[in-house]
């Protein structure tokens, strides 16, 4: 591989890389070193990859790995049963509640989501990978990872409603305040 | 297939299309052609997801991220930087410089100055590079072959000024590098200085970091104006004494 398609790997793979880096790191230093150490990865392993089509699936689950190998040297993972339950039957989303929050505070309440349910949550919405490598990916099988999302798009609607509610908190300048 | 059964897998069906043909999700999706009141529930939810997803796409990673990922292909040019054994010292001198810096008391990595150091060692390992040259300013050379100076303390200097005396000038990750050389106690130093901006730190810190690669060590920092790598083949300890 020369130096160019190196370059097209990058371009191609390196913002979505990042942006399923933002939502497991929660914070941009982080997901940037996991994106920079995915490509370092891609460098002295990548070229005994021979199926081509799986470079996407590959560079995703070396973050992933790369992202769960820095949290098993920090704070302890959270059970899964430890965790609240999915919704036995889920209400219709309020879309309204995404219309109106910018960016930032959405990508905000997916960093809310549990860690568990993170990973597929956000690789359901980047859209980048069919089913069976998602599960191949987080070792599970298609159910679980189905049922993850529930789980986790239940936390996702939580933590934007509540983002709303604070967004929606009006905060009167200090000039403005008038005592009695 | 209840209704409940029918929105587990219709939830986790991707707004942008690309489930509609999966089979996993055919019984679900002709139910909810059936039921109005599950067809409503789907179209609801495709719309939150899709909204959710614009937005997750509507993240843009930071503008030097690419340059930065790219920096390592760059600073290798002859051939492809991931087949040649040196990627492998680099990774053995990352290991080295946590080691260093560990070691280092109340110091913390200035993670970014170690593209211009990398880039540096590189540099000074290709055939292109010149023994030791003198040129550039005098006094700066006379203070920095003076044996009390110690560099951390700071350098009188300006990279407009360095550059019009006719320091060499070279290239580093795609930016402009200007080279003093010096010597003291016998060992030839090199002196890599660039712009601050152009090396820009992760965050605020202007800590020191320690390299070694191979025959070469070196040492990078920063202040205000410009980001400096000093590099030696005169060992670690050396470097650690002037600096």
């Amino acid at each position: 591989m020369e130096a160019d398609s190196f370059t097209q790997l990058v371009d191609a793979h390196y913002t979505s890389l990042y942006r399923f880096a933002l939502s497991l790191a929660r914070n941009t230093a982080d997901a940037c070193d996991l994106t920079q150490q995915t490509f370092y990865v891609w460098a002295t392993k990548g070229h005994s990859l021979r199926d081509g089509s799986k470079v996407k699936t590959w560079l995703f689950t070396t973050l992933y790995r790369e992202f769960l190998r820095g949290r098993r040297r920090g704070a302890r993972t959270t059970a899964l049963a430890d965790l609240p339950p999915g919704e036995e039957d889920p209400p219709a989303a309020e879309v309204n509640i995404a219309v109106q929050l910018d960016a930032q505070l959405v990508v905000g309440a997916l960093q809310e989501v549990d860690e568990a349910f993170r990973a597929p949550l956000t690789l359901f919405y980047l859209e980048d990978m069919p089913y069976q490598e998602i599960a191949d990916m987080l070792e599970v099988p298609i159910g679980t990872v189905m049922s993850r999302l529930s789980r986790g798009k239940a936390q996702l609607r939580t933590a934007l409603a509540k983002k709303e509610n604070g967004q929606n908190i009006i905060q009167f300048p200090n000039s403005q305040r008038k005592t009695s | 297939m209840n209704t409940t059964e029918a929105k587990f897998i219709l939830q986790a069906c991707r707004p942008g299309g690309q489930d509609a043909t999966d089979p996993r999700f055919a019984d679900a999706l002709a139910q909810a052609r059936q039921d109005p009141a599950l067809a409503d529930w789907f179209f609801r939810e495709q719309a939150f997801d899709a909204e959710v997803a614009a937005k997750l796409r509507a993240v843009q990673p930071p503008a030097e991220l690419r340059a930065a990922i790219l920096a390592g292909a760059r600073m290798s040019r002859s051939s492809p930087w991931w087949r040649q054994t040196r990627v492998m010292a680099l990774a053995a001198s990352v290991v080295l410089v946590l080691g260093l810096v560990a070691a280092w008391p109340q110091k913390a990595p200035a993670i970014d100055g170690s593209q211009l150091a990398l880039g540096a060692m590189d540099e000074m390992n290709s055939p292109a590079h010149h023994p030791i040259v003198m040129g550039g300013r005098g006094d700066l050379h006379a203070l920095l072959a003076n044996a009390s100076t110690r560099l951390a303390a700071g350098l009188p200097l300006d990279f407009a000024e360095l550059k019009a005396d006719g320091c060499r000038s070279l290239s580093i990750g795609g930016h402009e590098v200007l080279e003093v050389c010096f010597e003291r106690g016998g060992n030839d130093f090199h002196l890599y200085v660039a712009r601050a901006n152009d090396f820009p730190a992760k965050d605020s810190t202007t800590e020191p970091m320690f390299m070694e690669r191979g025959r070469l060590a070196s040492v990078s920092w920063r202040d205000r104006s410009h980001a400096y790598a000093l590099v030696s083949d005169s060992g670690a300890e050396n470097l650690r004494e002037i600096f």
